[in-house]
């Protein structure tokens, strides 16, 4: 009863923002598409691959800024009435954190399923080559838990960060790119590609964004 | 005021996603980038004459060390190597050398280290100043800094591909005994009994299972269609891929009509193009059909295959005859290729594409990277941070 409620409150405050994400995942396949084959040229699966190779990025953008501002945006609503809406719950608050939380994550699927209807959408508008196959479910769940991983993100820096959020995420990305520079001074390359791929391949916290975004392939 | 945090906070993360792509685009940066590009390559080009003149100055015995490794010689050009370091290139030599007689027999372990001269690069300094300087220049990207800890090009020069025609592999410094034994087998193919222009220069006798998935692709994606048909199994498709490509002309068997568009994409235009041809290809990829079968018989198209492609069967013939398969494959030299590889792995040309299509097929499957892997950890890293964020009340 509690979490209808949280979830009735994460929409109502979220709905425009989910159904612009969704609209935007389902336009992005045959948009990218329409971009993209004219340039590729031919009918060789190449040209398919290419045709396609748009939407794979802004899939990942979108998924990104999705969930980031998913997460963000209701904590901004909360924090501007001093949490009291949350306080006021009759329920602990690890409790109400954890419902908030799953109730948003909810939420994320509805772009997700958009995704994977748009996909679907542009690929019955072409025939692949029988060398070529379509991956429309993957590369929607690959969205969903790529827009997951960034709503956690977005969600544990605002809660934990609170104003302090945005200052914290300027400097994660500063130290980030001064350690590159300091460790190629160094001449520690070895040590930057080690602590590239510790985040950047699985089962680094980043490998969902970096690899399989490819809604056909071989 | 948490309005504007949260506005900072997206803004912040667009402004970090979106910088490359608008760097990449402005003229300016694409310019500097070109300059960059031809002052490297202007650089790297008067490293190989130094290269190349160093080589003609080691093989007439200056500046030379040697010392026998796994039965064979081996000579080192310019720089000095303390004990260590020779230590570790002979081990890597013999490791490979043992690994190549188990797999090939005596005629395998030949090809590593027979003559073999490993040659050091020069060092090419960027910029002016220390080599703290330099470093911070070449992180920041206005400079490139090329030092001894990085690059060392390493030349093996086999007994019969002359002079210059040395296989190249970049080899750190300092060496170390796994990168030497992957550099031997690796380059020891150039020494491999002559198969023409097949596969020159990209037989690897190194465990390289990328190299399997990767045929696969280009099978897959080629623009030519016997590429595809044989990844789905048509084995003359095999052998058409496998027949080696003149360049001139235009072969009938790689050209399917429903080919002609992508193959006029990717044709080379005379430097003289009248403009009949180049209306032509316009109409071409308009869907002109009749433009595409004139296009065709007036442009020369690139090999549809690469001799990294092809290379991957000189590897699975080698695999699969075993022992004595390098002796074989040396017996009838003026033999077509596919003929002297079948026979080298002592089976029937047809079995031998057969069984290579079935390995390009399987590493190719095994190379898919599924989405369940991410989003399990996915899902372990959105608990450790929700867990992380219920410690904190507001």
């Amino acid at each position: 009863m509690m979490f209808a409620q949280i979830l009735w409150t994460q929409t109502k405050w979220t709905r425009a923002m989910v159904l612009g994400f969704a609209a935007l995942a389902f336009l992005m396949p045959v948009g990218g598409w329409n971009l993209m084959a004219s340039q590729a040229g031919g009918t060789s699966p190449e040209g398919f691959i290419m045709g396609f190779q748009l939407v794979g990025p802004l899939a990942a953008f979108i998924a990104c800024l999705s969930g980031f501002l998913m997460a963000a945006y209701p904590w901004s609503l909360d924090h501007a009435a001093n949490h009291v809406y949350p306080l006021s719950l009759p329920i602990t608050w690890p409790s109400y954190v954890t419902q908030r939380f799953v109730a948003g994550a909810i939420l994320l699927a509805i772009p997700a399923v958009a995704l994977l209807v748009g996909c679907l959408l542009a690929l019955s508008f072409i025939a692949l080559p029988p060398v070529l196959h379509a991956y429309p479910v993957g590369f929607a769940l690959r969205f969903f838990f790529a827009t997951l991983l960034a709503y956690s993100l977005s969600f544990a820096l605002q809660y934990l960060g609170g104003r302090r959020a945005a200052p914290l995420l300027l400097g994660a990305l500063i130290a980030f790119l001064v350690t590159g520079v300091v460790l190629q001074v160094l001449g520690l390359e070895g040590l930057q590609a080690a602590i590239a791929r510790l985040f950047l391949q699985w089962p680094g916290p980043f490998a969902i964004f970096v690899e399989g975004w490819r809604l056909v392939d071989v | 005021m948490s309005d504007r945090y949260a506005l900072f906070v997206v803004g912040a993360l667009v402004v970090a996603l979106q910088s490359p792509v608008v760097g990449a685009q402005d003229p300016r940066v694409t310019a500097l980038e070109m300059a960059r590009l031809v002052e490297r390559s202007r650089v790297e080009e008067a490293a190989a004459d130094t290269n190349r003149r160093e080589l003609i100055e080691t093989r007439n015995g200056q500046r030379t060390l040697s010392f026998v490794a796994g039965g064979q010689a081996v000579r080192f050009a310019r720089r000095e190597l303390s004990d260590q370091d020779t230590a570790a290139i002979a081990d890597g030599l013999r490791r490979a050398f043992e690994r190549l007689e188990e797999r090939f027999g005596e005629s395998g372990g030949r090809l590593v280290g027979h003559d073999t001269l490993i040659l050091y690069g020069p060092r090419e300094t960027y910029g002016v100043g220390s080599t703290l300087r330099s470093r911070l220049f070449s992180a920041l990207r206005i400079g490139r800094w090329v030092g001894r800890a990085e690059v060392m090009e390493t030349c093996l020069a086999g007994p019969d591909r002359g002079t210059f025609g040395c296989a190249r592999y970049d080899l750190r410094y300092p060496p170390r005994a796994e990168d030497v034994e992957r550099m031997a087998l690796r380059t020891a193919g150039a020494r491999l009994p002559s198969l023409r222009d097949f596969a020159t220069g990209q037989v690897s006798l190194a465990d390289e299972p990328d190299r399997w998935s990767e045929a696969a692709r280009e099978l897959s994606l080629s623009w030519a269609s016997p590429g595809r048909r044989c990844i789905v199994g048509a084995l003359g498709a095999c052998e058409a891929v496998m027949t080696a490509w003149d360049g001139v002309g235009v072969a009938p068997e790689w050209i399917d009509p429903s080919d002609a568009r992508s193959a006029v994409t990717v044709a080379e235009l005379p430097v003289h193009s009248d403009s009949a041809l180049v209306a032509d290809k316009r109409e071409c990829q308009r869907s002109d059909d009749a433009a595409c079968d004139r296009v065709l018989l007036r442009v020369r198209l690139p090999d549809p295959y690469s001799r990294k492609l092809r290379g991957t069967l000189v590897m699975h013939a080698l695999d699969v005859g075993g022992s004595g398969s390098i002796g074989r494959l040396a017996a009838n030299p003026t033999a077509a290729p596919l003929a002297r590889l079948a026979h080298a792995a002592e089976l029937t040309p047809d079995s031998l594409l057969s069984s290579w299509r079935s390995r390009a097929t399987t590493a190719l499957e095994e190379s898919r990277t599924g989405t369940w892997p991410d989003a399990f950890s996915t899902l372990i890293w959105s608990t450790l941070l929700l867990g992380a964020t219920m410690r904190r009340r507001p």
